[in-house]
C-alpha cells in the first residue's frame, strides 16, 4: 500500500477526466487500487468471537487494517435514572484508541458512531426477550482503516449472538464510495479522504431488511441501486464467513473471490 | 441434510410455520409465515404431546422446533420465577434484596429486588413489623411479583416455603428454625425473629 | 410525549391506511409553509419557516477565519441546532441534546456532501478570501421554537432561505502583505455579496405509519410510525444524502421506491419553497 501511496492524490482526483473504464485510468497494468483489490472486492474478513472472557459474548473483525473488538454485557439492570420500560434497551459505545488513527487522537468516544451503531442493531434484536434489562454494546476500534462504522456493525452483530441475545437476524453491514465514476466497495482510509460520496447499507441478509442506510454526497437514483446491489452481494458474503465463525467452523475464509462485477 | 446443518444461527431459516411451532430460541416473522432462529445453536424438534388434551387442536399437531445448545444470555427475571436473594437493607415499609438465582441458575449480573411489607406474609398483613421479618445479610427465598418499577423488581415471600432460608445471628452462627417466626442461634441461645420459610417438604 | 389512547392511534393509523390523516391531508401532501426571512438582524441571514404548528429559525453569521490547513481552498461551515426546552418539555437535558446533535449532524451532511466536497449544497471555495489565510467562516444555527414533527425538513427549509437571504460584506485585501504574514482587510460594510443557494438540498422525510408512508408528519403522526428515511434532494433531482430513523428493517426495494416518492414531492417542495422566498425577500425589501 505504501509503495504506490505517492500517486494516489491523483489517481482518485474526482476529475471529470478520470477514466472511463479501469484499464484506460492507470494505463499500465491492472492494479486498480493501492493494495491490488478490484473496485467491487472487499478486503480479505477475519472473525473471530469469544475474544473477550469478562464480556457476555465478544468479538474480534479484522477486515485490511481496520481491526475492532466488540463486547457485549447484559442483560443487566437498567440504569436507576432510566425509566421504566416493558421491553429491553440497547446502549452502544464506539470509542477509538488513541492510536488507532495517523494522527494520535483523543482515543473518546464517537458519538455520532455510537448512534449509528444503536441504530443498525435495536431493529435486528428481539428487545421483548429481556424486558426492563439493558445490553450494553461496547466497541474499540484498534485500528482505523477504512470502512470503520460497517466493520463495528458487523463485529457487533457477531458479538451480540456470541452473548445469546435474542435477535432477528445477524446484521452485515458494508460501505462503497463514490471516486469519480466509480463505486469502490469497502474503501480504505485513503480512499475513504477522496471519496465524492459514500454508502453505508446495513442489512440483515436472510431477512432481506434494510435496517440502515445513509448516504452523502450526490447521488443519481441508478447509482444508489447499483451501489445497493454491491452492498448486498458483499453483505451476504460476509454474513457466510459470519455464520461459518458462529459454528466454529473454520472462519479465516478469505474474501479472494468476492469481485462482484 | 448434513451435519452441518443442525448448527444453526441467528436469521437461519428452521421451517414454514404451517409445519413448525417457535419455541425457545425460534420466533415467526409475520411477513412470510416462516420460522427462523433467533440463537446460535442444535436445532431440535420436539414432537408434539401426543396426550395432550387438546391435541385435536391443529396447534398441537404442529412439532416444536427450539434452538439450544449454545450458550444463551444471562437469565433475567421474570414475573412468577423462584429466586435466592441476599437482603441488604431493611426499612420500615419494605426491604431491598440482591438477587443471586434464578431457579437454580445463578445471575450474571446483579438484579435488585424489593420486598414491600404487604408482600412479606399472607395473614395479618397490617401486622407485620419489617425489621422482625428479615435482617440485612439473610438469604431469602422470594418470587417475583412483577417486573417492579424502574428501581427493582418486586419480590414476595407471602407462601410458608418462602421468607429466611439461612440467617446468621449476632454472634455469626447460622441459626436454626424453631417455628415460623423466629430463629434460634445454637452458640448463644439466643431467638431472633424472622419470616422464615418451610424448608424442605 | 405524545400520550395517545388506542382509539387514537388506531384513528391515525387507519387514516393513513386510508389516505385521510386526522387533518384532512392525504398521505403525500405537505401542510403549508410560511416563509419569513431577515428575522434576526444581527445575524447576515436568517429566516423563520412555520409548517403547520412546527416553527423554526434558521441564522446564518459569517465571520472571518483562517482556513484549515489541510484545505487551504475552501471556507468552513459549522452547522448547530438547538432543540430548547421552551419548545417541548422532552426536549430538556439529554433528550434535547441527543435530538439537537441528530439534527445537526443530518443536516451537515446534506449541506456539504461527501468528503471531497462534491454534491455539496455550499460551494466552500467561494468562501475563500486569501487561500490559505483568510476564510469565511460561516455559522449556521438552527433554532426549534415550537415542534410539531417533521423538524428536519423544517430545518432544512429554514436554512436554504436563510443562505438565500444571506449578505455576505465584501472583502478588500489590502496589498503588499506576503510570506506568512496575515493580510490586513477591510471588511465592507456596505456592500454585500449575494449567496449562491440553487445547490442548496431541501429535505422531505417519508415516515412509514404502518404499511405505508407520509410526508410532513405531524408529531402524533410521528409517535406511530416504525421508521423514517430522510433524503435530501437538490434541484438537479439528485440524491445528497439519505439517513433512516427508526430501527424496524425495510426492504431495499421499498427504498428505492420511497426515494422516486421523495423525488416528486421534493419538486414541488422546491418551487414551493423557492416562490415564497422571493415574496419574503421581496416583502422585506419594500417595509
Amino acid at each position: 500500500m505504501a509503495g504506490k501511496g505517492g500517486a494516489t492524490p491523483s489517481t482518485y482526483s474526482p476529475s471529470p477526466t478520470t477514466q472511463k473504464t479501469k484499464s484506460l485510468s492507470f494505463g499500465n497494468d491492472d492494479v486498480l487500487r493501492p493494495d491490488d483489490r478490484e473496485w467491487h472486492q472487499c478486503r480479505p474478513a477475519f472473525f473471530q468471537i469469544g475474544v473477550v472472557a469478562a464480556a457476555a459474548g465478544s468479538a474480534y473483525a479484522d477486515f485490511g487494517s481496520t481491526k475492532v473488538i466488540v463486547s457485549v454485557f447484559g442483560p443487566r439492570e437498567s440504569k436507576k435514572a432510566m425509566m421504566y420500560s416493558d421491553i429491553g434497551r440497547l446502549n452502544c459505545n464506539v470509542s477509538y484508541t488513541t492510536f488507532a488513527t495517523p494522527v494520535r487522537g483523543q482515543g473518546s468516544d464517537h458519538k455520532e458512531f455510537s448512534s449509528m451503531l444503536h441504530k443498525a442493531l435495536e431493529g435486528a434484536i428481539i428487545l421483548e426477550t429481556f424486558p426492563k434489562t439493558t445490553v450494553d454494546v461496547f466497541a474499540l476500534v484498534l485500528e482505523s482503516g477504512g470502512s470503520d462504522l460497517p466493520v463495528v456493525i458487523s463485529c457487533a452483530s457477531l458479538a451480540l449472538a456470541d452473548a445469546g441475545i435474542m435477535m432477528y437476524d445477524l446484521v452485515t453491514s458494508v460501505s462503497v464510495s463514490f471516486l469519480g465514476k466509480n463505486l469502490v466497495l469497502d474503501p480504505t482510509l485513503e480512499e475513504e479522504s477522496y471519496q465524492d460520496g459514500s454508502l453505508i447499507l446495513t442489512w440483515m441478509p436472510s431477512r432481506n431488511k434494510v435496517t440502515q442506510l445513509t448516504i452523502t454526497g450526490e447521488w443519481s437514483t441508478p447509482k444508489i441501486n447499483e451501489g445497493m446491489k454491491i452492498c448486498m452481494d458483499a453483505c451476504s458474503k460476509f454474513s457466510q464467513i459470519m455464520k461459518s465463525c458462529l459454528k466454529g467452523l473454520d472462519s479465516a475464509l478469505e474474501e479472494e473471490d468476492s469481485n462482484v462485477d | 441434510m448434513g451435519k452441518d446443518s443442525q448448527w444453526v444461527t441467528p436469521g437461519e431459516v428452521l421451517g414454514k410455520a404451517s409445519k413448525f411451532k417457535a419455541g425457545r430460541g425460534a420466533y415467526v416473522s409475520p411477513d412470510n409465515l416462516t420460522v427462523y432462529a433467533s440463537l446460535t445453536g442444535l436445532r431440535r424438534i420436539l414432537s408434539p404431546f401426543p396426550t395432550h388434551p387438546t391435541s385435536w387442536k391443529f396447534e398441537f399437531l404442529r412439532p416444536t422446533v427450539e434452538v439450544t445448545g449454545h450458550k444463551a444470555h444471562g437469565a433475567i427475571p421474570e414475573p412468577g420465577s423462584i429466586v435466592i436473594a441476599r437482603v441488604t437493607k431493611v426499612m420500615a415499609r419494605m426491604a431491598s434484596a440482591d438477587i443471586m438465582c434464578l431457579g437454580t441458575k445463578s445471575v450474571r449480573e446483579k438484579f435488585t429486588g424489593i420486598i414491600r411489607l404487604q408482600d412479606v406474609r399472607a395473614t395479618e398483613i397490617d401486622k407485620v413489623d419489617m425489621h422482625m421479618s428479615f435482617h440485612p445479610g439473610d438469604i431469602v427465598r422470594a418470587i417475583v411479583l412483577s417486573l417492579g418499577d424502574a428501581r427493582a423488581y418486586y419480590l414476595s415471600t407471602a407462601k410458608n416455603e418462602l421468607g429466611v432460608i439461612s440467617a446468621q445471628s449476632t454472634a455469626g452462627a447460622t441459626m436454626v428454625p424453631i417455628s415460623w417466626t423466629e430463629m434460634q442461634c445454637p452458640l448463644t441461645g439466643q431467638i431472633e425473629h424472622r419470616k422464615v420459610a418451610k424448608v424442605g417438604q | 410525549m405524545v400520550g395517545l389512547s388506542i382509539g387514537e392511534k388506531h384513528f391515525i393509523q387507519g387514516g393513513i391506511a386510508q389516505d385521510l390523516r386526522s387533518d384532512g391531508r392525504k398521505r403525500l401532501t405537505t401542510r403549508p409553509i410560511y416563509v419569513e426571512t431577515g428575522v434576526i438582524s444581527q445575524a447576515n441571514g436568517s429566516a423563520r419557516v412555520r409548517m403547520g404548528a412546527t416553527d423554526v429559525i434558521a441564522s446564518v453569521k459569517a465571520e472571518l477565519g483562517r482556513p484549515n490547513a489541510l484545505q487551504p481552498d475552501k471556507g468552513k461551515v459549522v452547522v448547530n441546532v438547538d432543540c430548547s426546552p421552551t419548545a417541548a418539555p422532552m426536549f430538556e437535558g439529554r433528550g434535547g441534546e441527543e435530538l439537537s446533535a441528530e439534527l445537526s449532524v443530518a443536516l451537515q451532511r446534506c449541506l456539504l456532501g461527501g468528503k471531497s466536497g462534491s454534491g455539496a449544497g455550499i460551494d466552500l471555495s467561494s468562501l475563500v478570501v486569501v487561500e490559505g489565510k483568510i476564510c469565511w467562516d460561516l455559522y449556521i444555527d438552527g433554532l426549534v421554537v415550537s415542534s410539531d414533527g417533521n423538524l428536519l425538513d423544517a430545518l432544512g427549509a429554514a436554512i436554504k432561505a436563510a443562505l438565500s437571504n444571506t449578505g455576505i460584506p465584501k472583502v478588500n485585501v489590502a496589498a503588499g502583505a506576503s510570506g506568512d504574514e496575515q493580510p490586513e482587510v477591510d471588511v465592507s460594510d456596505e456592500e454585500f455579496l449575494q449567496f449562491d443557494t440553487s445547490r442548496v438540498p431541501v429535505i422531505v422525510t417519508l415516515t412509514k405509519v404502518g404499511r405505508h408512508y407520509i410526508v410532513d408528519a405531524t408529531s402524533e403522526e410521528e409517535s406511530q410510525m416504525c421508521l423514517a428515511v430522510s433524503i435530501s434532494i437538490n434541484r438537479q433531482g439528485h440524491i445528497c444524502g439519505l439517513a433512516k430513523r427508526g430501527g424496524a428493517g425495510l426492504d431495499p426495494s421499498i427504498i428505492l421506491d420511497m426515494i422516486s416518492v421523495a423525488k416528486t414531492v421534493s419538486e414541488q417542495l422546491i418551487n414551493t419553497l423557492d416562490s415564497h422566498i422571493a415574496a419574503a425577500e421581496a416583502g422585506e425589501e419594500e417595509s
